[in-house]
């Protein structure tokens, strides 16, 4: 049983207070001797009535009642493990999870460092069980058995993720914040470099009170990371740059390495290169004008012919041409011949392969469905036609320009100057802040209604709308307030009109296009009905889950394909260059943060005080909460029923004095 | 020795540092005596010692007219005292007489009754010593040979406060012993009535005796300090009473002083000295009252 205010019981050293001082208290007068007693005359001696208990039951509850009160006000409360064994300690293991640690035996010394720990807290220690990367894992706790954790250990595996000590010691922190003990963290990890958090005072964890570093390394290890990247210059030959840095876990000046770089496709060296390596030196190994295999979308792969402590960071895959122009439907009505806004418009969007166009005549029903935007001319004074709503219903985009261009009512200065740009929504992702608009003039644009949910991205000076978003369901609703016939403004002639084209179909692409290049550990969303395949050509989405899954985490490196709209496109998964970087930390760092704790422990009454509130709320975790109130709940009506017991006595007693007896 | 050093060395609590009666009565009775020309003994006797200035008060039978007719000036002759009288000490070695700190109303009493004896040595007076309580404990008849001074102190020195007082029965078996006329000094705490006191010394005066009383008290008897209610036991019947310190300020103090009234008073109608001397006193004044007794009653 443990008491939430165990203060509370000075109470009952005040209910003995009146008896020790009666037992202590001197009621004999001090005597002194005297040569004669015949002038004294003796004095009233002080007044000592001797008492007799009487009514010992009424007193016994009485007492009985004080102690419950005062038991109540200290609230007594259980939990499992105080009332079997009553433990001192929360201990938190904390087995490091990165890619780093597969780098020689550092796994397998932090596992039997791990089972040691284990072995070594006895039945009454409450042990859990943590692994952690970038993210902290809860494993498991000895809650049901010491035994379950060695198990739960021998099932860990380490990861390809980046750690995180910052991250690590604020998830614990919160963690302890949970127990009602005191908490000790025994950190086992390869106490590496590069997962010191930027801000040193992230490693520190308020709420717990000790920590103990083990470090596991294997001296002598190295390791060499690789990062390619390429460049098509003239569609034939591709310049590929490989940058190399060499890390070791020794503390010795390690010394120089000699490496080769090789550049193969379809298991082919098309070419290598011997380098020589310096530790914590980055080396950079071009390979330049290295001719593209024949062949659509060729995969070169850049790697080390050495091995080193992680190989899976040796050889990177480069993706060449996979880049593919947005299929976008430009609408025109049924019948009509191209005018200018068409011809403005797809020249704007062919320019530089962003995107494919098709014309299509009529309605967006016609519109086939693996089309995702289209782009469309409408006259557009309030509301948008029907089957362009529907369209974007359908989480597709449209881009609407007005083409309502009606005679100007009187003439103004405007109808001669134009009205340039004057306000931008830079906060939207359109980014059309980063677009010069500098020369674009705006004539005679359409009288437009806007709805009141409306976005204005655009205006001009005389305060008329250029661009705005509609919001809908799903989908993306652009309307462009120009019908861009050269004649009611010049935006069509002027460069900012391909660039505002190309970041608007950024914009819609932003829903269904995938990176090329993505780091493990990294989430990716999907687009709708997309299929992702791992190394090994197995679905990571099953088909039933494709529709409903948004994004996909990768947590393993290698070659992946994403199986979409656009057909088959590869997806590298790349180890993260810093997690590759095995050089662990300085002693000193390690001293320094350790001794945070030492003087945290050390000022550990004057923490509690500081934060009594955060000691109150470690001890009213919900646990301890739960079991206190059964506690409240004995004692509670055991008060009642002895103060009821009390008053029956004290009112029989009380009949018996009125009666004079 | 300056007169205010010997008093400091007369000092009761002083004193009792000194160890032996012998040297305690030296020392008094050498201390009073400093700045004289020779002893104390002066006046008794035929022999001429000195001539002394005259002073205010001096027996006027001892004027040396026929310096005075030729000198102008008024001299008082003083003669070696060799008198011979019996002198009877007398102490009451009650319970009562223990009372007192650091010198309790008894030693202040063997003090006083050796510095006599020491004085009396000198004078070649026979001198003897009767303790008594309840009866006469111990008694050394009067006697002048040279080993009577050590008897006395010796006996002195064995004396310890016991028992109850009973002043007239002690005195009247004490009375039969003593045939030839002399001094008797009686040294108690006279914790007996003034009606008893004064039986019990009317046949010494009777008898021609000259009767000095001196009458020890400790200021915590006249004054006691006690701030408490406290429990007095009386030390020579052993009853406890419980006083209040406000009748120890008032009552008591009244009772008591009109105690010490009666017995002065008692002393008068016998013709006999009354002095009282306090524990915390010097003993020169005592001493000194003893010399004025003895100068007035021309022994």
């Amino acid at each position: 049983m443990s008491l939430l205010f165990p203060a509370y019981l000075l109470g009952l050293f005040g209910l003995s207070l009146p008896w020790l001082l009666h037992r202590f208290s001197d009621q004999d007068p001090p005597q002194h001797p005297f040569p004669t007693a015949r002038f004294l005359d003796a004095t009233n001696p002080p007044v000592s009535r001797k008492r007799t208990l009487r009514y010992r039951l009424l007193l016994a509850l009485r007492v009985l009642a004080l102690c419950l009160l005062c038991l109540l006000f200290a609230q007594p409360w259980l939990n499992d493990n105080a009332v079997n064994d009553n433990p001192a300690k929360h201990h938190i293991i904390a087995i490091d999870q990165s890619l780093s640690m597969r780098a020689g035996q550092r796994w397998d010394q932090a596992l039997r460092e791990a089972n040691r720990l284990i072995d070594n807290f006895g039945a009454s220690d409450s042990v859990e069980l943590v692994g952690f990367d970038r993210q902290v894992r809860v494993i498991g706790s000895n809650a049901q058995h010491t035994t379950d954790l060695s198990a739960l250990l021998e099932s860990l595996q380490p990861g390809y993720d980046s750690a995180d000590y910052g991250v690590l010691m604020q998830r614990i922190n919160k963690l302890a914040t949970e127990q009602d003990l005191p908490v000790k963290l025994w950190l086992v990890s390869d106490v590496q470099k590069s997962a010191l958090p930027s801000q040193l005072n992230a490693l520190y964890a308020p709420n717990v009170e000790d920590l103990e570093l083990i470090a596991v390394q294997a001296s002598d290890s190295f390791n060499v990371h690789l990062n390619a990247s390429a460049n098509i210059s003239d569609g034939v030959n591709v310049d590929i740059s490989t940058a190399l840095q060499l890390s070791t876990d020794s503390q010795a000046s390690p010394s120089a390495l000699e490496r080769t770089v090789a550049v193969e496709f379809a298991g082919q060296q098309l070419a290598s290169k011997r380098v020589t390596l310096q530790p914590g030196e980055l080396e950079i190994v071009s390979f330049n004008e290295i001719v593209l295999p024949a062949q659509s979308n060729p995969v070169l792969n850049v790697r080390l012919l050495e091995s080193d402590a992680l190989p899976d960071d040796d050889q990177q895959y480069l993706l060449m041409g996979q880049s593919q122009p947005a299929a976008i439907v430009l609408l025109q009505e049924a019948g009509s011949v191209d005018n200018d806004a068409t011809v403005f418009v797809r020249t704007a969007l062919e320019t530089e392969d962003v995107a494919s166009v098709e014309s299509v005549r009529g309605s967006a029903d016609q519109v086939s469905e693996d089309t995702s935007h289209i782009v469309a001319g409408r006259e557009f004074a309030d509301s948008v036609d029907l089957d362009i709503l529907q369209f974007v219903d359908m989480g597709r985009n449209a881009l609407v320009f007005n083409t309502n261009n009606l005679a100007p009512v009187e003439f103004n200065e405007t109808l001669i100057t134009g009205s340039s740009i004057s306000e931008v929504d830079e906060a939207h992702p359109l980014a059309l802040g980063e677009i010069d608009w500098f020369g674009v003039s705006f004539y005679d644009l359409p009288e437009v209604q806007l709805a009141s949910d409306d976005r204005v991205l655009l205006k001009t000076s005389d305060q008329q709308v250029v661009l705005f978003e509609r919001p809908t369901n799903r989908g993306r609703l652009l309307i462009l307030n120009d019908p861009l016939d050269g004649n009611a403004s010049d935006l069509p002639l002027q460069p900012a009109f391909v660039t505002m084209v190309r970041s608007v179909i950024e914009y819609f692409d932003a829903n269904t296009s995938i990176p090329a290049d993505v780091i493990v550990g990294d989430r990716v969303a999907l687009p709708a009905n997309v299929q992702v395949l791992d190394p090994e050509e197995n679905p990571m989405v099953s088909l039933g889950e494709s529709s409903s899954v948004s994004s996909v985490q990768f947590s393993e490196p290698g070659l992946y394909t994403v199986v979409g709209n656009r057909g088959e496109q590869g997806l590298h998964v790349r180890l993260d260059a810093q997690e590759a970087d095995i050089s662990t930390l300085p002693a000193a760092t390690l001293d320094a943060w350790k001794a945070r704790y030492d003087e945290s422990a050390s000022t550990d009454d004057s923490l509690q005080q500081a934060e009594p509130a955060a000691t109150v709320r470690r001890q009213l975790s919900a646990a301890g909460e739960q079991l206190r109130e059964s506690m409240w709940k004995w004692i509670f009506p055991l008060f009642a029923i002895v103060l009821l017991s009390e008053s029956v006595y004290a009112n029989r007693r009380l009949d018996v004095r009125r009666d004079g007896s | 020795m300056s007169s205010q050093a010997a008093n400091r060395l007369l000092k009761p609590d002083v004193l009792a540092r000194l160890g032996t009666l012998d040297l305690i009565a030296r020392t008094v009775v050498d201390g009073v005596t400093t700045g004289m020309h020779r002893s104390p003994h002066f006046g008794f006797s035929q022999e001429f010692a000195e001539y002394r200035a005259y002073n205010e008060g001096d027996d006027l039978r001892y004027v040396d007219w026929n310096v005075y007719a030729r000198t102008d000036r008024t001299y008082i002759k003083r003669f070696q005292g060799e008198t011979n009288t019996t002198i009877n000490l007398m102490l009451d070695a009650s319970a009562s007489m223990g009372f007192g700190e650091p010198v309790s109303k008894l030693d202040q009493a063997r003090y006083l009754l050796a510095s006599f004896a020491y004085v009396a040595r000198k004078q070649h007076d026979a001198v003897g010593l009767a303790v008594f309580t309840e009866s006469v404990k111990a008694y050394l008849p009067p006697s002048a040979k040279p080993d009577s001074l050590a008897r006395t102190l010796a006996l002195l020195e064995q004396t310890q406060a016991v028992q109850g007082t009973d002043i007239s029965a002690a005195l009247t078996g004490l009375q039969t012993n003593m045939r030839r006329r002399g001094l008797v000094i009686l040294v108690s705490d006279l914790y007996t009535s003034s009606d008893e006191l004064l039986t019990s010394l009317q046949p010494f005066a009777h008898a021609g005796q000259d009767i000095a009383v001196f009458h020890t008290v400790d200021p915590a008897e006249v004054e006691p300090g006690l701030k408490t209610i406290s429990s007095l036991k009386d030390l020579e019947t052993g009853e406890s009473v419980i006083v209040d310190p406000e009748f120890l300020k008032g009552t008591y103090r009244t009772r008591f002083t009109e105690h010490c009234e009666s017995m002065m008073q008692a002393c008068r109608r016998l013709g006999a000295d009354y002095t009282r001397i306090s524990t915390s006193e010097p003993l020169d004044s005592a001493l000194q009252a003893y010399m004025r007794f003895r100068e007035r009653r021309g022994r």
